[in-house]
């Protein structure tokens, strides 16, 4: 097992403020690991920046800054058609990949396609509890990353994304 | 395909998907693992090793439920492990409580929905039946109550 990765400290965070938001990430992080097929879960903002990350593998945190990039990306991209999605789940050959929002965060797990998506979801659904009822917390992370649309704008999209962006703007 | 009465008439093969969970095996389950070839049953494996058939089987059940082992194609099924009476009863009263007399119906229409039956409802399957039941429960708080007594029981069982 990877050793976990905690938001180290920052301008944005740092005292109680990060020591809470460690605290409340590990604790929903360690209740997914427990479930049979996790391989690993990352929690990151609503800019798609790694908050913390738990797992089998040792991922580096530019890789999961990037997967967290794009899922915000995904989530925003819906919620500019004026949609309001709760989970995601993308499925491939013999991985899953399943994400879920958190009110001002967002969490991503990846397993092996044969996990238990329905044992995964009820785990989550009690686990992200704490997490999304703390108040303080919320606010900090909305402090800190206010708009998932931000993740929509040119600088942050790659050449592909720009096109495909470009061509449906061309679509109205 | 029917379903065979027990594991060691199954004819398994190798599987190629990636493990859930890391997996350590004695001995006695390699010797089982080195004669899984798709052809012969678990049954026929235990004689030509010269190991008793409900060890064999056991091994068997183990390396399967780990993902190890897929049926191969022209066998009979395995026998699914189903839950017992007394999840049954579980889900009944945490339900009833949420939600009242209408629970018993919920529960009945979502096994059917499932296409399967009480009497033989499949282990693998109750995480899916609890979370489908607990979509019924309108109140947040009182679906996360639910859903909490009943993922101990799931872990349980």
């Amino acid at each position: 097992m990877a050793r976990p990765i905690v938001k180290e400290p920052s301008a944005t965070w740092s005292g109680a403020r990060l020591k809470r938001l460690n605290q409340q990430t590990a604790a929903l992080l360690n209740q997914i690991q427990a479930v049979a097929g996790v391989q690993w879960a990352l929690v990151c903002d609503n800019h798609g920046k790694l908050l913390g990350a738990h797992g089998s593998a040792i991922l580096e945190r530019e890789v999961l800054d990037s997967v967290g990039l794009r899922v915000a990306q995904v989530f925003a991209s819906l919620e500019a058609r004026g949609g309001k999605p709760q989970l995601i789940e993308f499925c491939f050959d013999r991985k899953s990949l399943f994400t879920r929002d958190l009110g001002n965060a967002i969490v991503i797990i990846m397993g092996v396609a044969s996990m238990d998506m329905a044992l995964l979801r009820i785990v989550l659904n009690i686990a992200a509890l704490p997490f999304e009822q703390d108040s303080d917390l919320q606010g900090s992370l909305s402090e800190a990353a206010p708009s998932r649309a931000d993740t929509l704008e040119e600088k942050s999209l790659d050449a592909a994304a720009r096109r495909l962006a470009k061509g449906m703007r061309s679509q109205g | 395909m029917a379903e065979a009465a027990n594991l060691s008439q199954v004819v398994f093969k190798l599987s190629n998907r990636e493990l859930a969970q890391d997996i350590n095996l004695k001995p006695e389950a390699w010797r089982v693992l080195a004669r899984i070839d798709g052809q012969h049953s678990v049954s026929q494996i235990a004689q030509g090793i010269g190991m008793d058939e409900a060890t064999a089987t056991r091994i068997a059940d183990i390396l399967y439920e780990a993902g190890m082992l897929e049926v191969a194609a022209g066998s009979v099924k395995p026998p699914r492990p189903s839950v017992n009476g007394s999840f049954f009863d579980q889900i009944s009263h945490e339900l009833t409580w949420s939600m009242g007399p209408i629970a018993e119906i919920i529960i009945s229409e979502e096994i059917k929905a499932l296409g399967e039956k009480r009497e033989h409802f499949p282990r693998a399957r109750i995480a899916e039946l609890v979370e489908r039941v607990g979509d019924a429960i309108a109140d947040e708080g009182e679906r996360a109550r639910f859903q909490r007594i009943m993922l101990e029981a799931i872990r349980k069982s």
